[in-house]
C-alpha cells in the first residue's frame, strides 16, 4: 500500500471535481428520474436503445441481461486515447489487466489472470479469437483496429452455458461497425514516445444492397525500457462485405490478417519469446431475425524463439467452426433460443509430441420465462463433447431477474462452467534449457492426456439502477468455487549443480479455490459537458484446504474517470486506476512481490468540422508512476502520443 | 499611368477572388447545438435546395456548446453580424435563436413537436420570425397505417409526463375521434406513477402510442413499457427505428435530407422577400415505414403486402 497517500490525493481531487462542477451548471438536479432531461424530443428519437448480444446470444436490453455486464462504446474508446483493447478494459470493475510489454498484455476477470491468461472467451462479432491450442488471447495479434469497434461487451462470470469452453471467468465480445455504421473514410496517423507509430485507413460505403468496409492499419512500438528495440510491429488488414437480401435477411462475409512480430513472456526460464508470424481468418454468416448461421476459419502460424536460451519452436493451427442458432419467440411469455455448433481444431508444432486434432460438438438451449411484469427467469445449458479428452460436459445456468421499479433491476444467478485441457496441456513435449551457459541441464515438459477440465461453480447477485437522472449505480457480489485448475508442476528432480535437470508435466490441482468479492460502481453526469465514472472491486481467492490466500489476484482495485467537452471542439478525458499489491511465483526467482500502483491516463483533443479533423495528445501514465505489473514485465513509465485524424 | 493600371488590375483581381459576401450574397448563419448525423444530412439538403433554386449564400456555422450563457453569447455574436437568415437545426438551436432575435428570420429543421416546445403557436401560421420543417407526421397518417395493420383497434393508449404535450395529445385525440377511435391517455407527475398508469391503461387499450416525451422515456422506462405491452400482446408504436429494433411494432420515420430541402424551400421564399410568419410549418413529405416483423409475428399481425413493399422500398 505504498501508494495510499497518492491514492487519497487522486480520490480527493476527483471528489473535489464532483463538488465544484455543479457550481458551474445550474441545471444539475433540475430533473430527477428521467434519463434524458436535456435531450430535445427529436434527439430522443435518435438515441439507440441499448441492446446486448453477448449474455443471451440475442440482442436484448442491457437490463434484461442475466449476468453482470458492462459496455464500452465507440465514443468511449475514441475519447480514451488508448491504443489497445486491454488498456481500454482497465476502466471496468472486476476486470484484471496486466501489461508486461507493449505486445504482451493479459486480461482476466475476478482474479483469474496470469501470463498467457487463458480463462477468458474473447470474440470479435461472435467469432472466437483466442488460440484454441492453449486458450489464450494474444491481444496484439487480433486483426482489428480500434476505430472499427462499435462497442465492447464484457460479461463477468462464466458463460459456458451458452458459449462452451473458455468462457470460464468471463466473455468479451467485440462488436464491429457494419459498413452502414462506419460509412465514411477515416485516415489517422499517430506518433509518440517509445518509437510509437500508428496509421489507420478505413473506408466503408454502400452500393445499393451491398455494403463494404476495408481497413488497413500499421502499429509499431519500442520496448518501454529500451525503445530502440521494437516490441511490436503489426500490419492489419480487414475486408467486409454485407449483402442485404431483403429487409430481414442478410449475408455477411469477412476476411482479415494481422501479420507481424511481437514478444511474449511465458515463463521466467525462457525469458522473452519472439513471435514472428500471422493470424488470419475468413468468416461467412447468414442473419435473419430468428435464425443465425455463423461459420469461420481461424488460422495462425508463427516462428517463436526464446531470447534467453535461443531455443526455437513454431506452431501452425487451424480452427473451423460452424454454428446455428434459432430463436423461438412466439411462445407466450417465453423467449427460447436453441442451437448447435461443430468445431474442428488442428495444430502442428515442434513443441508437441505429434500433430493433433480435435472435434468439439455442442448443443445449447436457453429460455427466458416472463413470470410477472416484475420477474423473469432465465434458464439454460450447454452440452459439449470434446474428442481430445473423449468426454462430455453439461454447463447449466439459471438466473432470476427482478424489476422492483422500472429503473431498477436485481439479478440472482448460479452457473457452472468448464475449461477443457488444450493441445499444449495434453500433448506438450519440449526440452527447455534453464541456463544458456549450461544447455545440458533442461526441463523436459510433457503434456498430460489424463487431465480433466477445470471447473467453476459461480453464484452471483447484483443490483443496478438509475438513482437520479444523473447517477447510474450498480453493485455485484460473487462467490466462485474453482476446482481442478491445470498447473504446470515439477514432478522429478536430479541434483546436478547449479541447476537441476527436471521433468515437468501438467496436473490438475487437488485444492479447490474459493473466490469471493464484488464490484460497486457509478456512472454520473455532472453537467451536460462533464461525465464521469467511479468503481471499486474487491476480490479474495483462497485455497480452501490450506486457507492460504492466492496472492496473484490484487485484492483492491479502484477506477475513476472524467470526460469533459467544455468548449466547442475541445474534449478532455482522464482516468485513473489503482491496483493493489500482488505476489507472483516464478520458476527461478521464487515468489516476487509487485507493489500497488496508480496509473493515470489522459487525452486532450481539439476537433474542427470542415474539414473534419481532430488533433489529440494522449498521455499514458500521466504522472509517470513507474511500476511493474508482473515480475517478468517491463517497468512502465510515461508515454505520450500525438494523433491527427481526418474523416471525409 | 502604369501604376494606375496595375492598381486597377489588382483591384479587379481582389474583386474576383473576394468572398461572395462582399459581392452581395446573403449570409446564412447555421445554428447547431449537437453535431449529429441527421443534422448534417438536413444541412446538406438545405444547401442543395438553395443551390438548386439558384441562391448563392455565404455560410457561417455556429456550434452552440457549453453552458446556456455560453450558447447565448455565441448566438449573440452571430446576430451582431446581421445575417440575412438563421438556419437552426434541432429544438435547442431554434430556441436559442428565437431567444436571441425577433427580427432576423429563423428557419428550422429537424424539430419534433415545435408547438410542445413552445417554438410556434400554430403549424399553419407561425408567429413572428420563425418557420421551418418539423418532423411531426400528421396524426391522420399514423391512423391510416393503424387501420391497415389493426383495422379492429378502437382504443389507443398514451402515457406522457410533460404538460407541454397537452396540445399534441388533444390533436391525436381529435384525429382518432374523427376516425371512430378513442384515445385513453394518462399524464403522470413523476416516474413513481408509471407502474400504476401502465396498469390502469394497458388492460383497456388495443394499441400503445408513444410520443417523444423525453421526461418520461429512458432506456429503463422504454424497456418496461415495451415488455409490458408485449406481454399483453398490445402493439407499441415507436417514434424511430431504434424503438422498432428494440421491440415496437412499427414507426413512421422521416428523411432528414428531405427535411433539409423542405426548410430550404422556406428559406428560399424568405430570401426572395416573403414574410416568415406567412409560411406554414411543413411536415415530412417523405416517409419511411419501419416494421419489426418478429414482433408482428408474435402478435399474430399479418402485414399487408402493400405495407411490406412500402417498408422495403423506403428502407433501402
Amino acid at each position: 500500500m505504498n501508494n495510499l497517500p497518492r491514492l487519497f490525493l487522486v480520490l480527493f481531487l476527483f471528489l473535489l471535481s464532483l463538488l465544484i462542477a455543479p457550481l458551474y451548471n445550474s441545471a444539475l438536479g433540475e430533473e430527477i428520474g428521467a434519463e434524458y432531461p436535456e435531450l430535445s424530443p427529436e434527439e430522443l428519437a435518435w438515441i439507440e436503445i441499448p441492446e446486448v448480444i453477448t449474455p443471451a446470444r440475442i440482442a436484448q436490453p442491457i437490463t434484461e441481461a442475466p449476468f453482470s455486464i458492462s459496455i464500452i462504446t465507440a465514443e468511449e474508446i475514441h475519447r480514451s486515447g488508448l491504443t489497445n483493447i486491454p488498456d481500454i478494459l482497465r476502466r471496468l470493475a472486476g476486470v484484471d489487466v496486466m501489461a508486461l510489454s507493449p505486445s504482451d498484455i493479459n486480461v482476466g476477470i475476478r482474479g483469474l489472470n496470469s501470463t498467457v491468461s487463458n480463462t477468458l472467451l474473447v470474440m470479435i462479432d461472435g467469432r472466437s479469437v483466442y488460440m484454441d491450442f492453449y486458450g489464450t488471447t494474444i491481444w496484439s495479434t487480433l486483426p482489428i483496429l480500434l476505430d472499427e469497434i462499435k462497442r465492447i461487451e464484457v460479461v463477468r462470470g462464466p458463460g459456458s452455458a451458452l458459449y462452451g469452453a473458455n468462457a470460464f471467468s468471463g466473455v468479451i465480445n467485440i462488436i464491429t461497425k457494419t459498413p452502414e455504421e462506419q460509412k465514411d473514410t477515416l485516415i489517422s496517423a499517430s506518433a509518440g514516445t517509445k518509437n510509437t507509430y500508428r496509421g489507420t485507413a478505413i473506408t466503408a460505403g454502400n452500393i445499393e444492397d451491398l455494403g463494404y468496409k476495408l481497413s488497413l492499419g500499421w502499429k509499431e512500438e519500442g520496448f518501454w525500457e529500451d525503445s530502440n528495440r521494437k516490441a511490436l510491429e503489426n500490419l492489419i488488414a480487414n475486408g467486409n462485405v454485407n449483402y442485404r437480401i431483403d429487409d430481414e435477411k442478410e449475408l455477411r462475409f469477412g476476411a482479415g490478417v494481422n501479420s507481424g512480430k511481437e514478444y511474449l513472456s511465458i515463463e521466467e526460464s525462457q525469458g522473452l519469446f519472439k513471435l514472428d508470424g500471422y493470424v488470419t481468418y475468413f468468416n461467412a454468416s447468414y442473419l435473419q431475425p430468428n435464425l443465425t448461421i455463423l461459420s469461420y476459419w481461424n488460422r495462425g502460424e508463427a516462428d517463436a524463439k526464446s531470447e534467453r536460451t535461443e531455443q526455437k519452436t513454431n506452431f501452425l493451427y487451424n480452427t473451423y467452426h460452424l454454428e446455428l442458432q434459432y430463436a423461438l419467440n412466439n411462445i407466450p411469455y417465453n423467449n427460447l433460443i436453441l442451437g448447435g455448433s461443430y468445431r474442428y481444431n488442428t495444430m502442428g508444432s515442434r513443441t508437441l509430441d505429434r500433430g493433433v486434432h480435435q472435434n468439439i460438438s455442442a448443443f445449447f438451449l436457453q429460455d427466458s420465462i416472463y413470470i410477472t411484469e416484475f420477474l423473469h427467469f432465465v434458464a439454460g445449458g450447454r452440452y459439449d463433447y470434446n474428442s481430445l479428452i473423449d468426454d462430455y460436459r453439461l454447463s447449466p445456468r439459471g438466473s432470476l431477474i427482478l424489476h422492483p421499479h422500472p429503473d431498477q433491476v436485481i439479478r440472482l444467478s448460479v452457473s457452472k462452467a468448464y475449461r477443457d485441457p488444450t493441445f499444449l496441456d495434453t500433448h506438450f513435449d519440449f526440452y527447455g534449457i534453464i541456463d544458456p551457459s549450461h544447455p545440458e541441464y533442461t526441463v523436459h515438459s510433457l503434456g498430460n492426456p489424463e487431465l480433466v477440465p477445470e471447473k467453476i461453480l459461480a453464484y452471483e447477485a447484483g443490483w443496478s439502477g438509475l438513482l437520479t437522472s444523473f447517477l447510474k449505480t450498480r453493485v455485484d457480489i460473487f462467490y466462485n468455487r474453482i476446482e481442478d485448475l491445470i498447473k504446470g508442476l515439477i514432478v522429478s528432480r536430479y541434483p546436478v549443480y547449479p541447476f537441476f535437470s527436471r521433468e515437468a508435466t501438467f496436473e490438475n490441482t487437488d485444492d479447490p479455490i474459493r473466490a469471493i468479492g464484488g464490484e460497486v460502481g457509478a456512472e454520473f453526469r455532472i453537467s451536460e459537458w462533464l461525465n464521469g465514472f467511479i468503481n471499486y472491486s474487491y476480490q479474495e481467492l483462497k485455497n480452501t484446504r490450506t486457507d492460504e490466500i492466492v496472492k496473484s489476484a490484487p485484492k483492491n482495485k479502484l477506477n475513476a474517470g472524467l470526460d469533459a467537452s467544455p468548449w466547442t471542439g475541445l474534449s478532455a478525458t482522464i482516468s485513473t486506476h489503482y491496483v493493489d499489491e500482488t505476489t507472483w511465483g516464478s520458476s527461478l526467482s521464487g515468489d516476487q512481490e509487485i507493489d500497488d500502483y496508480i496509473l493515470t491516463n489522459a487525452r486532450l483533443a481539439y476537433a474542427i468540422n470542415e474539414p473534419d479533423l481532430e488533433l489529440a495528445v494522449s498521455f499514458f501514465n500521466l504522472f509517470n508512476d513507474k511500476h511493474r505489473e508482473h515480475p517478468l514485465g517491463e517497468k512502465i513509465g510515461q508515454r505520450i502520443l500525438f494523433t491527427l485524424s481526418c474523416h471525409f | 499611368m502604369k501604376s494606375l493600371i496595375i492598381t486597377a488590375l489588382l483591384f479587379a483581381l481582389i474583386a474576383a477572388i473576394l468572398p461572395p459576401a462582399l459581392a452581395g450574397d446573403p449570409v446564412i448563419a447555421v445554428f447547431i447545438t449537437r453535431d449529429l448525423e441527421p443534422h448534417r444530412e438536413a444541412l446538406a439538403g438545405f444547401r442543395e435546395e438553395l443551390r438548386d433554386e439558384g441562391i448563392k449564400a455565404v455560410w457561417e456555422e455556429y456550434h452552440l456548446q457549453g453552458d446556456p450563457e455560453e450558447r447565448s453569447e455565441s448566438a449573440r455574436r452571430a446576430i451582431k453580424k446581421e445575417p440575412a437568415l438563421i438556419f437552426a437545426l434541432g429544438t435547442s438551436a431554434t430556441r436559442i435563436a428565437a431567444q436571441t432575435t425577433s427580427q432576423i428570420p429563423i428557419v428550422f429543421a429537424n424539430v419534433l413537436n415545435p408547438r410542445a416546445s413552445g417554438l410556434i403557436g400554430d403549424y399553419h401560421g407561425p408567429n413572428g420570425n420563425i418557420t421551418g420543417a418539423s418532423l411531426d407526421f400528421n396524426p391522420d397518417e399514423l391512423i391510416a397505417l393503424l387501420d391497415k395493420l389493426q383495422p379492429d383497434s378502437r382504443r389507443i393508449g398514451l402515457i406522457y409526463r410533460t404538460s407541454n404535450f397537452n396540445g399534441l395529445v388533444d390533436d391525436i385525440a381529435a384525429a382518432l375521434r374523427s376516425s371512430g377511435k378513442e384515445l385513453l391517455s394518462r399524464r403522470i407527475d413523476n416516474l413513481d406513477g408509471l407502474n400504476q398508469a401502465a396498469e390502469e391503461l394497458l388492460g383497456r387499450i388495443d394499441i400503445f402510442w408513444m410520443i417523444a416525451d423525453h421526461h418520461l422515456f429512458s432506456h429503463q422506462t422504454t424497456r418496461y413499457l415495451l415488455l409490458e405491452t408485449m406481454r399483453r400482446r398490445i402493439p407499441f408504436i415507436g417514434i424511430s427505428p431504434s424503438y422498432v429494433r428494440a421491440g415496437a411494432l412499427f414507426c413512421l420515420y422521416w428523411d432528414s435530407h428531405d427535411i433539409g430541402r423542405q426548410a430550404g424551400e422556406a428559406a428560399g421564399r424568405i430570401l426572395r422577400g416573403d414574410n416568415p410568419a406567412a409560411i406554414p410549418i411543413s411536415r415530412p413529405r417523405k416517409r419511411n415505414i419501419h416494421i419489426n416483423y418478429t414482433v408482428a409475428s408474435n402478435l399474430n399481425i399479418e402485414i399487408p403486402d402493400s405495407l411490406i413493399e412500402e417498408a422495403a422500398g423506403s428502407n433501402r
